[in-house]
């Protein structure tokens, strides 16, 4: 694989890729906002998709996928047009697949509980939803294939099937363009605005084509990363847990006990995104987050941690402060021995 | 109190202290406040102006002469504030007009588009009723050259009702947040600050600018954190402002300078991010709030104000 497709199949970069095509930005900017300029705006990650309760569904289900599991599915991103009545949910996927893979079960749920989103949303009148997946082009053909059968597979059996598409990564002379391999299967206005393959990241050539990303960093998904992305995920998240660890120094009024949390500074440094992560991700990083800033401080200032993952640094002068400041300027987030990368791995001690 | 006794003051009290800052009247103000005095002034009343570029972050490469190579001996390239300015020959600028109103109507824009460094306007002094008038500059000072302090008060609040709701536009269009969407949902809300080079920066003003304006203790953008290269030309930054210590996302190209700022970072980072790249970087920008132009911001502000 090159590095350009280990690139467009990276979750992370599709995610903010496609936060950038729906970004408030000027006109000839080296991210162009596609998708905003055809009418469509972010209406939430990550919320969830109720399945239906009726009789046939379940049996369907049960059929289809071995099991009557109606746990809902939560698609990357729900988008609104301001026109347009179909929600379009798009579900981000490093790789297609074919109908029989372990993404079956997620996928027929998605497909038949979508064409309705008013219960979702708590609502009483229809509400037509479209399942897009969107994935890096050279696996893009494929995956529509899959979800047409998908479908019929649903149609068979009486059970109403959403209409699908896919959208397309690709990287193209001009930057990283989103498009479709079948664009009359996208809703009308994505139809038009992806009908010829439109471009997001504008190519500078000399440098890399990654935007600034909004979330550098989704948990649960190590498997189907590349593990330099993976890598680089984390010294980035790194990085921005420091400058928030920094600020607080920086804003502390010396003589101070400086009481830090360390789920906060997370929270902080991801825009509040850090709320959303699961329970165990939540509690991991965080005590990973309280180890390397006791860490940066405890050879130039008092640092106590307590509970895993609570902070209290005395800054008993402005001296001490400052010195606190310069080591934690001075600590390399691109460190793997020790940045998140290598703390989330450490076991337990005695003392955590 | 004396202006220099003043002056010294308050840089021993704010530039310290992360809870203050001074005002930081960027160019696109100091021009809307120049299109106040041009509606309500007298055309044969005298207006000042000041402007000023230093090409801070220019190195001898810029210049570089393949015939003369002895021109292209290497420095230190340590420097942002203690280096004696003497010891370097770079692109400075600084330019004070004062003229009479109708005059500066006419002339004035052909001068800037004649002249870049005229983009960065540091300096205005708003004529009085009387005689004289109220001096302002680009760090927020403010001195009263009229003959009444009354009045001088009264334009200090015209100015920081403008300064307000141009902070609180910008900080409301560009805070990056998530709110909940219901049922495990969220949503990003927020926008970007985009600063725009009206002429590339060369590779080697781009490489000193990221080493010396965003990377040291001594930057004259207080702007620290750290960096990812993407490229000879392009760096992302965890960054945080070393004044009020507010962290913040930056991408910093060749091109342009682009900012995130999460919700709650003062706007006053803009303003100071904007005056001192025109000051120090690039006078000639356009500068956009999501995707609305930072000097439509500051107009809709004045119409607020005034």
């Amino acid at each position: 694989m090159t590095a350009e497709d280990t690139l467009l199949s990276d979750q992370v970069f599709q995610l903010n890729t496609f936060l950038w095509a729906l970004e408030d930005v000027p006109e000839n900017s080296s991210t162009q906002p596609v998708l905003r300029n055809a009418g469509y705006y972010l209406s939430s990650i990550g919320r969830r998709v109720i399945m239906p309760i009726d009789v046939n569904f379940v049996a369907t289900l049960q059929k289809l996928t071995g099991t009557s599991d109606r746990s809902p599915c939560h698609p990357d991103l729900w988008l609104r047009h301001t026109s347009d009545r179909v929600v379009p949910l798009i579900e981000l996927k490093a790789r297609g697949f074919s109908p029989n893979s372990s993404n079956r079960r997620q996928a027929l749920k998605l497909i038949s509980a979508s064409s309705n989103l008013a219960p979702s949303l708590g609502e009483s009148d229809e509400l037509p939803g479209h399942v897009l997946y969107a994935t890096s082009s050279a696996d893009a053909s494929g995956l529509s294939t899959t979800l047409t059968d998908l479908a019929l597979e649903l149609v068979a059996e009486n059970v109403p099937a959403t209409p699908t598409g896919v959208i397309s990564l690709s990287m193209e002379a001009q930057g990283v363009a989103l498009s479709s391999p079948v664009p009359s299967d996208l809703p009308e206005p994505a139809a038009t605005a992806l009908a010829a393959p439109a471009i997001v990241l504008l190519n500078d050539e000399e440098n890399e084509i990654q935007p600034l990303y909004f979330i550098p960093w989704i948990p649960g998904i190590e498997d189907s990363q590349d593990a330099e992305l993976h890598s680089a995920g984390l010294h980035e998240l790194t990085a921005r847990v420091l400058t928030h660890a920094l600020a607080e120094v920086g804003q502390a009024q010396t003589p101070a006990t400086l009481s830090l949390d360390a789920a906060a500074l997370l929270k902080r440094a991801t825009f509040g995104v850090f709320d959303h992560w699961r329970d165990a991700d939540r509690k991991q990083f965080s005590e990973a987050v309280a180890k390397i800033v006791e860490r940066a401080l405890k050879s130039v200032v008092t640092v106590r941690r307590e509970a895993g993952i609570h902070l209290e640094i005395e800054l008993p002068t402005s001296e001490t402060q400052d010195a606190a400041i310069d080591r934690l300027e001075r600590a390399d987030p691109a460190d793997p021995k020790a940045n998140l990368e290598a703390t989330i791995e450490e076991p337990p001690t005695l003392f955590d | 109190m004396a202006a220099d006794e003043s002056n010294k003051w308050v840089r021993q009290v704010v530039d310290h202290n992360p809870w203050l800052d001074r005002l930081w009247l960027s160019s696109p103000i100091l021009f809307e406040l120049w299109q106040y005095v041009k509606r309500n002034t007298p055309d044969h009343r005298y207006v000042r102006l000041g402007f000023e570029h230093e090409a801070w972050y220019e190195t001898s490469a810029d210049y570089y002469d393949p015939d003369n190579s002895a021109d292209h001996e290497d420095r230190d390239s340590n420097e942002d504030e203690d280096t004696a300015l003497g010891l370097i020959e770079r692109r400075r600028s600084k330019v004070a007009l004062t003229e009479r109103l109708g005059i500066l109507q006419e002339k004035l824009q052909q001068l800037i588009e004649l002249y870049d460094p005229l983009h960065s306007l540091v300096q205005l002094q708003i004529p009085s009723g009387g005689h004289g008038g109220h001096v302002f500059y680009h760090d927020g000072r403010s001195t009263n050259r009229s003959d009444s302090f009354v009045e001088h008060r009264a334009t200090i609040e015209l100015v920081l009702k403008l300064y307000r709701s141009v902070t609180e536009n910008a900080e409301t269009q560009l805070w990056v947040d998530t709110t909940e969407a219901g049922e495990d949902g969220f949503i990003i809300k927020g926008a970007p600050v985009t600063i725009r080079f009206h002429e590339r920066l060369s590779e080697a003003t781009f490489n000193r600018f990221v080493d010396l304006g965003l990377q040291r203790r001594t930057s004259r953008f207080r702007i620290g954190g750290y960096a990812t290269r993407r490229g000879p030309t392009k760096v992302h930054l965890a960054a945080i402002d070393r004044h009020l210590w507010q962290p913040f996302l930056m991408e910093a190209t060749s091109k342009h300078i682009l900012g995130v700022l999460p919700s709650g970072t003062c706007g006053n980072t803009v303003h100071r991010l904007v005056t001192n790249v025109q000051r120090y970087l690039n006078p000639n920008i356009d500068v956009w709030l999501g995707d609305k132009l930072y000097t439509e911001t500051v107009a809709d502000s004045m119409a607020e104000a005034a």
